[in-house]
Order: structure tokens, then sequence, then C-alpha cells
């Protein structure tokens, strides 16, 4: 079965299985290793991506449900504005020990603050509800993700697509 | 070799008339819709190792309407959960929408859809509880027709539903109505995805200090979603608050009517014990809201 839709703005022909997962797409595929496998049922946040604007879990998408549809995955939300201010603010809280639930919680956050530009704490804790970080380190990326939130120029989020 | 899903077929149909059209011709296909829940996703993995053939829900644009009128709420069967709540934010009765909310995590809730959550027919599903409580009813397409079914007809059995070959689960009928107080709670495992073990909705109307009305629902005991007319009759013209003889009457009548999943991780005794808990709660924060 052959199947265009779009990642990261390029366009991309896949063929193959119909009931290939998109996780396993992006990553072996496409090389897109930003994206992670954890629980690979939706539980664990690690491959979440933006699939037509809405954050959603890679592993849970089989193939056959891309036709037409645009991915937005961290390789490319990484060069957004948005991307390197939401980056800086989590360093700066000294978040992600390990790195590995990063990448769903940045797209996580940055799909937050897209849709509202100053939540609160517990706003984000239910935004990132479906991201497990296994280092346990909650509070520095709440900590991290109101930092941006602090600063003026968090007004400017948008939707990212 | 062919490897698993080359030789599944995907029929992605664009109206309900072409999707009921196909459905009827091929009655024993799957079909999938958000695909969040794990049956689901078990049985697209065995239907993948064969020559079968799966019928994808979400390019049906009438199955992801939402309609509101005076007296109801009606939402399609594939509208995603997160759609439902945001567009039901001020419409949706409370008890239903806390539960919505309260389905595994917000990315899940962007793919699982109503409809899946009601078809799968595990009776502790989330929104089971409040739609047996606010008397919910589904609408049921075949190529032969539609026909309308309260929820507490849909399931006959554990696991069974009474959707016929060849018919799908058109959309959900929300009544819309006042309530003075209404709840929603529930017991789940550890895991965030988890099913909830027990969950409890109950919904009151009440004027002057007299109950008017009086609806509770329990999913995780009993086969399907319990829910006793006669219990909650007899809590209606009750004045509140309630007297301990009334609250403790109920419990046991209640209590005789609940009966412990075989399947279940919790004991009977537990299960049992918990799901009297949520009720007595309930009927304690019902004395609150009427101070």
């Amino acid at each position: 079965m052959k199947i265009n839709f779009l990642v990261n703005k390029r366009p991309v022909t896949i063929d193959g299985s119909p009931v290939r997962r998109l996780v396993d797409i992006l990553r072996i595929d496409l090389r897109l290793t930003g994206t992670k496998e954890g629980c690979g049922e939706g539980s664990c946040g690690s491959c979440v991506v933006l699939m037509n604007g809405n954050l959603v879990n890679s592993c849970l998408i089989p193939a056959f449900k891309l036709p037409d549809s645009e991915i937005v995955t961290i390789e490319g939300y990484a060069q957004s504005k948005e991307y390197t201010d939401l980056k800086q603010a989590l360093e700066d809280a000294g978040a992600f020990p390990c790195g590995f639930c990063s990448s769903g919680i940045i797209l996580a956050a940055g799909n937050l603050l897209a849709e509202n530009s100053s939540p609160t704490e517990a706003e984000i804790r239910e935004a990132l509800s479906g991201n497990i970080c296994r280092c346990g380190d909650y509070d520095s990326i709440i900590k991290g993700i109101r930092g941006v939130t602090a600063k003026p120029q968090s007004r400017r989020y948008g939707k990212t697509r | 070799m062919a490897k698993p899903g080359d030789l599944l077929r995907v029929l992605r149909p664009k109206s309900v008339n072409g999707l009921l059209r196909l459905y009827a011709k091929n009655p024993d296909t799957l079909i999938f819709a958000g695909g969040t829940e794990r049956a689901t996703r078990a049985k697209l993995a065995s239907v993948s190792t064969e020559s079968k053939m799966v019928i994808y829900l979400g390019k049906v644009e009438e199955l992801s309407r939402i309609r509101r009128s005076q007296r109801y709420l009606e939402i399609g069967s594939c509208l995603p959960i997160s759609r439902i709540v945001s567009i039901g934010r001020h419409i949706l009765p409370l008890a239903l929408s806390t539960a919505l909310r309260s389905i595994a995590n917000p990315t899940v809730r962007n793919l699982g859809t109503l409809g899946g959550n009601i078809c799968s027919a595990i009776p502790n599903n989330d929104s089971l509880a409040p739609l047996y409580a606010i008397d919910g009813q589904l609408e049921l397409r075949s190529v032969s027709g539609s026909r309308w079914v309260p929820i507490s007809r849909f399931f006959p059995g554990a696991g069974e539903t009474v959707l016929k070959k060849g018919e799908i689960l058109f959309r959900i009928r929300i009544p819309l109505e006042e309530w003075d107080y209404q709840c929603f709670r529930k017991v789940s495992g550890s895991h965030i995805c988890s099913h909830a073990l027990l969950n409890f909705c109950g919904l009151a109307r009440f004027s002057k200090g007299i109950l008017e009305t009086v609806r509770f629902a329990l999913g995780g005991l009993n086969s399907t979603v319990f829910r006793s007319l006669e219990l909650e009759s007899r809590l209606e013209g009750k004045t509140l608050p309630l007297s301990k003889k009334e609250v403790e009457s109920l419990l046991a009548g209640a209590g005789e009517l609940l009966e412990p999943l075989t399947d279940s991780s919790f004991s009977s005794a537990y299960s049992i014990a918990t799901g009297l808990r949520f009720l007595r709660w309930f009927i304690e924060n019902i004395h609150r809201e009427n101070r």
C-alpha cells in the first residue's frame, strides 16, 4: 500500500504494510530517531508527535491512518523559535537528567503553550499527564515550562503545524 | 513470503451510506476508528496476518459531527474524546465531562472515540456509568435503517452488545437536563492507561430540601453497569438530610444487588465495599450541596 503524507513539511511516500506503526516508519524508514518508543501502548508519551496539529501517540497510529495527514516530529519542531525558548528554559531548570522523555515532553509543552500562553501549574501537570519521565524529574520540568511562560515573549506562541 | 499486513485490505469509506454498504457486504470485517483500545489493536494485529479487511471510519465525516438541540446533545460516534470535552465544555453534563476527562491521558483522548469506549463493551469503561445515569440513547444504523436504543439495553451481557451484523453505532444522544448535584468517581490501577476498576456516577435534583430525582450507576461490578430504578425511587421524595436509617437501608438494598466480576483484580469483598462507599459518599455529598 502506497501512502503519501507530510513529515515536517516534506512530502513522504512509503510503500509497505498498512498496519505498520507511525513510530516505526519515523524511526526506521525516515531515520527520525528523536521520536522514542517506550511502552508501545499510549501510556508513556515518548513517541508523541503532532498529527494535523493534535498531539498523538505515534505507537497507536497504523499507516493506513496517514494518507494526506501532516506530521510534525521533534526534528520539525526544533526548527521553531518556540523550541529554542522552551529548550533553554528547560535546560536552565536542570530538567531531563537522561533525556529519553524530552522530545515527547517538549512537544506536549509546546502544544500546551500554543493553546494557552500562561498555563497554571495544574494545567501544565494535566497537559503532561500522558508523558512519563523515568527519572521522575517533574518538578524541574514544570519549573522550566513556567520559566518560558514568565517571559514576555511567550505571547508569540502559536499553533505549530 | 508475505509479511504481516501485506495481504490486508483497508477500506476507507467517505460517507455513512458507503460505509453501511461495505459493512453489509463484509459484516465480519474489523471496523477501526481511534484504535486506542487494547482489544482493537490485538484484533488488528491478528487480522493483519491473514488476507482480511479493515474498514477505517476516520474519513466518514457524518460520524464526527456534534449537534445540539434544545433538549439533547448528539455526538457522532467517531468524534475524539478530547474534541467532545472541548466542544461540550459548558454543555455536557458535568459528571459525563468529568468521566471523559479522566480517560487515559490527553494524547490518547485525541485519538480515542466515545463510540469506541461504548462498543468495546467493557462495563467499567469510564463513559458508561454517566451515560446510564443520564439515560443516554444510541442510534444504531445499518443498510436496513436506523433504530434508537437506550444505553441500558445496549449490553445484553458481559462483553456483548445488541449490534447486529453490519450495524454500527452512529451517534450518542445526551439529554441536557439540569441537575443540582452531579458526581463521578473512579478507582483505577496504577497504570495510567489502565481501565477504571470501579467507577460511579450520581445525579440528584432537589427542591426545598426534598429529593425530587436521584440516579446513580456503578461500573465494575455485575456483568454490565449497575443501575437500580427501584433503589433510586426509594430516595425520591425524601427530606434531606437523609436519616441514618434511610442511608443504611439503601446501602443494604444495594449490597444485595451488587455482584463482583469474576475477572476483577480486586477481591469480591473489596469491590463491593468500594462500590457501597461510592454510594454512601454520593448521598453524603447531596446533604452538603443542599446546605
